[in-house]
């Protein structure tokens, strides 16, 4: 599990800067473009209210000209450029923000994230809820390019255009920008304390709507007992009361959140007032000109968006914050120990050797104690025990998934710590319980081990598994694509695909753990040969449910919480009358 | 489609206050410029400050009446657009529950979990932003209109011309935009799945030594997600500065000409109409902007809606016999019956005919696809016999209510189902009324003792959805102890055992049977030895019926029943 790691805000802030390193030139061109658009929007009312102040003189009569179109086009021409230039501005930093952000930013934290994940311990991934690791590759990764986009955007350009339009209003006439100033925080306060309050709502909202999905899918997934059960009351009342829920908050959300703009319109109408009633009295005491009013007054409806955008920027920059530390937390996070690898690539018969073993997930809870084996090369040894036992502990000591806390494993005399994990992992093949299929095709699958295979080679493997005749069925042959969740094939054919890359792979020492669970047992007979073949001169490791294809086997080992409480042959076991005699039994006292 | 918008028209009453009240804060809305430009027009510029203070008023009044308006009518928006949500979501998800098992299967679990949620969320979604914006853009859009002509007609005319272009370009971005969010999204979902399926099969990949190769898998994904998202935002960021410049433009183009027709003495436009309409284009091509999303929403909602209509317009089933109080003897016959899923050229089983007496314990064993769960399913009335009957106690399940049915059955299916909530809860649905001790009677036959009290907080242990915080042995062991409490005259357990190790499952069985003595106990299983001790075993292959008996009638006569014997113990006695 990743710990919630309250790393300090502000060293996280400037970590998203320190990451983005490869980017910077980009940036800075893109707040330049972003100047220039600033320049632009408040260039552009001036120019306006310049012409509108024109109109007003010459419609009055105090302007007498013959040629007034000719003047207005004057002014109008520069204005059109600045428009069009605006526009244009605002493309190309568009474009280039997009463009740099997800290609060089999200794209390359995703794939460290990726490349970390190559170095963790299974550990981490045992215990790491998939969809916890997904949402900070996909969700954070994205919040944190969002977060780029607004601090260049919004919070340098609003600032920025907050300062230049000041200065500009007060450059005009500084009574007015004062009524404007001092009525437009008031509405940016006002809409970022309601924004908080409908946020509250949202969150709820969501809270239910993401119970109400649990309550759909599990009442569909479960359908046949919901119904066996007559639960289906129970259903509808569990659904509706969240629904009713959901929407209250819905109802909360909504209303209060299209309450912001109108109230941002209404400040706004008395900014508007308040530059006017000033206005009237500053033009009949003082001789401001309407130009001047005009001016202001489209500075005034100006100044409310950057504004808004600031206080929408910071609620961006915060939940950004909150993402990267979660993203940090996981690219910080201890890898596996760098290997030792002294014995470098090694060739084995096969002898493996267990001595004094200490093994436990959790250190309150011993598993493994002081476990001592010596297996010879070629021998099959089973291991049997009731569920939770510890029997695929085993099988994660031997492949290094999992170290030990104490003891020596050792596999021909080399101590598997001692050679890298890569080589200690190539030693082996296994068939898992648990199947695993990639999205590709058939071939790719079995071909995994070994991609260099041929498709002859791919086709004998799975002849020999039995899996040749109804790949063969499938709607591309050996070509069909089937992925982890394929539902075109059984549980059973996906465990005999494995089995094929097994054998496909030819490694030297053999795990098969619950290889042929979900295979029905008169296919599993058919198999048996393709087993045999498997198993022919190596080292096997077996865990079996069922009793009756381990009876042959050379060692078997009895794990009783996480101890061997019997070692032997079957007959010997079965003389014995011990544990091993009481499952074996159980299976007929059925 | 229509039956999901009738559920609107119980709101009728509440939807006509409510465009009441938009219409009237958009009237406030359009009001707006008129009084600006005439306090500039006629007061500022004739420094008339009697005139300034009264329109100054005025505005306010204005301004004040139109937050409050806009604000009632929002509010009952909100109510309306969440009320329909709401009775939307009730109607699928109510429909869903009473459909038949072959109309699920039509649809498939995974689709109707969609539209119950993501389908309904779109409607709603959509039906919100419709609703915010059906008053406001025509009332702002004519409003604009009749307001700027009659300040000047021809002025007017140029914002006319505007508005064509402006709306048929967002709506030609906006068609580009949908294919590719639904592109984009497809990559993002593909790099997930690549993702997901990494960290699942971290064993295999270690094992195989290939982490470079996955992680080179991921990162060209997450390259082509990134390309494609670029694609995405880069056309949609394109619409705001078009739709910016194009607005500018028409305002350049309104003051030019505005001074050429005053020039010349065309009109008799004053410079506060010109302002005016400076505002007013500025109205009315934000309500074009908006109307040309909604239109562009419009084919999403109606796949929605479509999806959603499939699913209400299900027939589903009626089960209108009366529930019966009496309880079965546990009697359970099946009279050649043969039953054929709806599609398939071969039936799923054939003409099979048994009978189970009452206190029996009968066995089912079989390959896979041999037709064991289908018998399950026509025991609990799942499915209904194509031909010849199921009966309990002499009454053929056509005549019986299926609750009654399910009354009096307690099973356990094959993929073990778990609810959200505390293990409790889970094994109460089988006796909503029990007490803690019977809950622990239950808990103890079920093998469930040691691992209730390794767990903190027992029996009040919360359970993820599905269950997905046990292994797949503690799912099975809940639900046998939800069929234990219930304790009903007939057990049915479909391979409820295939995730216990034999010592478990003979333990749990032995206690079993002294609970359910007296009780009809079948059970569907693929290990011969769950069905050997049985009095009863059926053995079915292909659908059919092969042979029934006890054990050692049928490991002399019957050669499928020998093969499968042989394979699972090695032919030990």
């Amino acid at each position: 599990m990743i710990s919630e790691n309250k790393q300090n805000r502000v060293k996280s802030l400037l970590r998203i800067f320190k990451e983005a390193k490869p980017i910077w030139g980009w940036l800075i061109l893109s707040c330049f473009l972003c100047l220039l658009s600033i320049i632009c929007t408040v260039v552009s009312p001036k120019m306006l209210g310049e012409l509108v102040q024109q109109l007003y003189d010459y419609w009055s009569g105090e302007l007498i000209t013959e040629n007034f179109t000719g003047i207005i086009l004057a002014g109008i021409i520069p204005l059109g450029i600045i428009y069009l230039l605006l526009s244009l501005v605002k493309l190309a930093n568009m474009y280039l923000l997009n463009n740099v952000v997800s290609r060089y930013f999200t794209c390359n934290i995703r794939i460290k994230i990726s490349e970390k994940i190559k170095h963790l311990p299974v550990k981490f991934v045992d215990c790491t809820p998939v969809g916890e690791i997904l949402r900070r590759m996909t969700d954070d990764v994205s919040h944190m390019g969002t977060s780029i986009h607004t601090m260049i955007e919004t919070l340098s350009t609003g600032f920025l255009q907050i300062i230049v339009i000041t200065v500009m209003m007060f450059f005009e006439d500084w009574r007015l920008s004062l009524a404007v100033l001092v009525i437009t925080p008031i509405s940016v306060y006002l809409s970022s304390k309601i924004s908080a309050m409908s946020e509250k709502h949202f969150h709820e909202m969501f809270t239910e709507s993401g119970k109400l999905n649990s309550v759909v899918e599990e009442s569909y997934t479960n359908y046949a007992t919901t119904k066996a059960y007559n639960w289906e009351n129970e259903t509808l009342r569990r659904h509706e009361e969240i629904n009713l829920r959901q929407r209250d908050a819905e109802v909360k959300a909504t209303f209060i959140s299209s309450a912001v703009r109108p109230c941002i319109a209404f400040t706004n109408s008395l900014a508007y007032i308040a530059v006017n009633l000033l206005g009237g009295w500053l033009i009949l005491n003082e001789g401001v000109s309407v130009g001047t009013i005009v001016t202001i007054v489209l500075f005034a409806k100006q100044i409310a968006a950057p504004l808004e955008q600031i206080a929408e920027g910071l609620g961006d920059v915060q939940r950004a914050i909150t993402s990267s530390q979660r993203v940090f937390d996981l690219l910080d996070l201890e890898e596996e120990k760098a290997d030792k690898g002294t014995f470098g690539k090694v060739d084995i018969s096969g002898n493996v050797k267990f001595e004094n073993v200490d093994f436990s997930y959790d250190e309150s809870k011993p598993l493994i104690k002081n476990l001592n084996l010596d297996i010879k090369h070629g021998q099959n040894v089973a291991i049997v025990g009731p569920t939770g036992a510890g029997k695929t502990t085993i099988v994660n000591l031997l492949m290094r998934f999992y170290d030990p806390q104490n003891g020596k494993i050792s596999i021909d005399g080399y101590d598997i710590a001692e050679i890298s994990r890569e080589e200690v992992r190539n030693l082996f093949g296994m068939v898992l319980q648990d199947t695993w299929l990639f999205g590709g095709t058939v071939a790719d699958n079995v071909a995994y081990g070994k991609p260099e295979a041929t498709l002859d080679e791919i086709m004998t493997a799975c002849d020999e598994a039995y899996c040749d005749h109804f790949i063969r069925t499938l709607p591309n042959g050996y070509d069909t694509v089937i992925g982890d969740d394929t539902t075109n094939i059984s549980g059973g054919q996906k465990q005999l695909l494995t089995i094929a890359r097994a054998l496909l792979a030819n490694h030297r020492l053999l795990i098969l753990d619950e290889a042929t669970s979900n295979v029905d047992t008169r296919t599993e007979i058919l198999i048996q040969k393709a087993m045999d073949k498997l198993m022919e001169g190596k080292t096997c490791f077996i865990i079996a449910h069922r009793l009756s294809t381990i009876v042959d086997s050379d060692l078997i080992l009895v794990i009783n919480n996480g101890e061997i409480v019997e070692t032997g042959k079957h007959e010997e076991l079965l003389a014995k009358k011990g544990f091993y005699y009481e499952i074996y039994n159980s299976q007929y006292a059925v | 489609m229509k039956k999901i918008f009738k559920n609107l028209l119980q709101y009728k009453r509440r939807i006509l206050v409510a465009l009441l009240f938009m219409t009237a804060a958009t009237v406030c809305d359009l009001m707006l410029p008129t009084i600006m430009s005439n306090i500039v027009d006629k007061g500022i510029y004739l420094s008339d400050m009697e005139y300034i203070k009264k329109n100054c008023l005025n505005m306010f009044l204005v301004s004040f009446a139109g937050l409050i308006t806009v604000i009632i009518g929002r509010k009952i928006t909100a109510e309306i657009v969440a009320g329909f949500c709401c009775d939307l979501r009730r109607m699928v998800f109510k429909k869903v529950n009473t459909m038949t098992f072959s109309e699920i299967n039509e649809i498939g679990t995974a689709a109707l979990i969609t539209r119950s949620t993501h389908d309904t969320d779109t409607l709603g979604w959509i039906a919100s932003i419709f609703c915010g914006n059906i008053i406001t853009i025509p009332v702002l859009f004519i409003g604009g209109v009749v307001l700027s002509f009659s300040k000047d007609i021809f002025l007017s005319l140029i914002l006319l011309l505007f508005v064509p272009i402006v709306f048929f370009v967002v709506i030609l971005i906006g068609r580009k935009i949908e294919p590719l969010w639904r592109i984009a999204d497809e990559f993002i979902d593909k790099q997930n799945d690549i993702m997901r399926e990494r960290l699942r099969g971290i064993r295999v990949i270690r094992a195989f030594d290939k982490e470079a190769h996955e992680h080179e898998r991921i990162s060209e994904a997450t390259r082509k997600m990134a390309m494609n998202i670029i694609k995405s935002n880069v056309s949609m960021g394109t619409i705001a500065p078009l739709a910016l410049f194009l607005l500018n433009f028409s305002v350049i183009l309104i003051i030019y000409i505005g001074a050429f027709r005053m020039e010349t003495g065309a009109s008799a436009v004053s410079a506060g109409d010109i302002f005016a309409i400076i505002q007013y284009v500025t109205l009315v091509m934000t309500s074009i902007m908006n109307a040309a999303f909604v239109i562009v929403m419009i084919p999403h909602a109606k796949v929605a809606a479509n999806r959603i209509g499939e699913v209400i317009s299900a027939e589903g089933y009626d089960d209108n016999l009366p529930e019966e109080s009496f309880d079965f003897s546990g009697s359970v016959v099946f009279d050649n019956v043969t039953f054929k899923y709806e599609g398939a050229s071969e039936a799923a089983v054939s003409n099979v005919s048994f009978e189970i007496k009452p206190g029996q314990k009968a066995s089912v064993i079989g390959g896979t696809g041999s037709g064991k769960s289908t018998l399950v399913s026509l025991m609990l009335c799942f499915r209904i016999p194509t031909e010849g009957k199921v009966i309990y106690d002499g009454r053929s399940t056509d005549m019986l209510s299926h609750k009654t049915v399910r009354k009096n059955i307690s099973c356990v299916l094959q993929n073990s189902s778990i609810y959200s909530g505390t293990i409790k809860d889970n094994i109460l649905m089988g006796k909503p009324s029990a007490t803690d001790e019977e809950i622990a009677e239950a808990a103890e036959i079920s093998e469930l003792s040691d691992f209730i009290n390794s767990l903190e907080n027992r029996f009040d242990h919360e359970l993820n959805q599905s269950g997905k915080n046990l292994s797949g042995g503690q799912k099975q062991r809940i639900s046998i102890a939800r069929a234990v409490i219930k304790n009903a005259p007939i057990y049915i357990f479909d391979d409820s055992f295939s995730a216990l190790d034999f010592l478990t499952e003979s333990r749990l069985r032995t206690k079993l049977s002294k609970k359910a003595q007296g009780k009809t106990q079948i059970v569907i299983t693929q290990r011969v030895t769950s069905a050997m001790n049985s009095d009863i075993i059926l053995v079915m292959d292909n659908g059919k019926l092969v042979d029934s008996g006890k054990h050692s009638e049928l490991l002399e006569r019957c050669r499928i029943y020998r093969e499968i014997y042989a394979s699972q113990t090695g032919g030990a006695k």
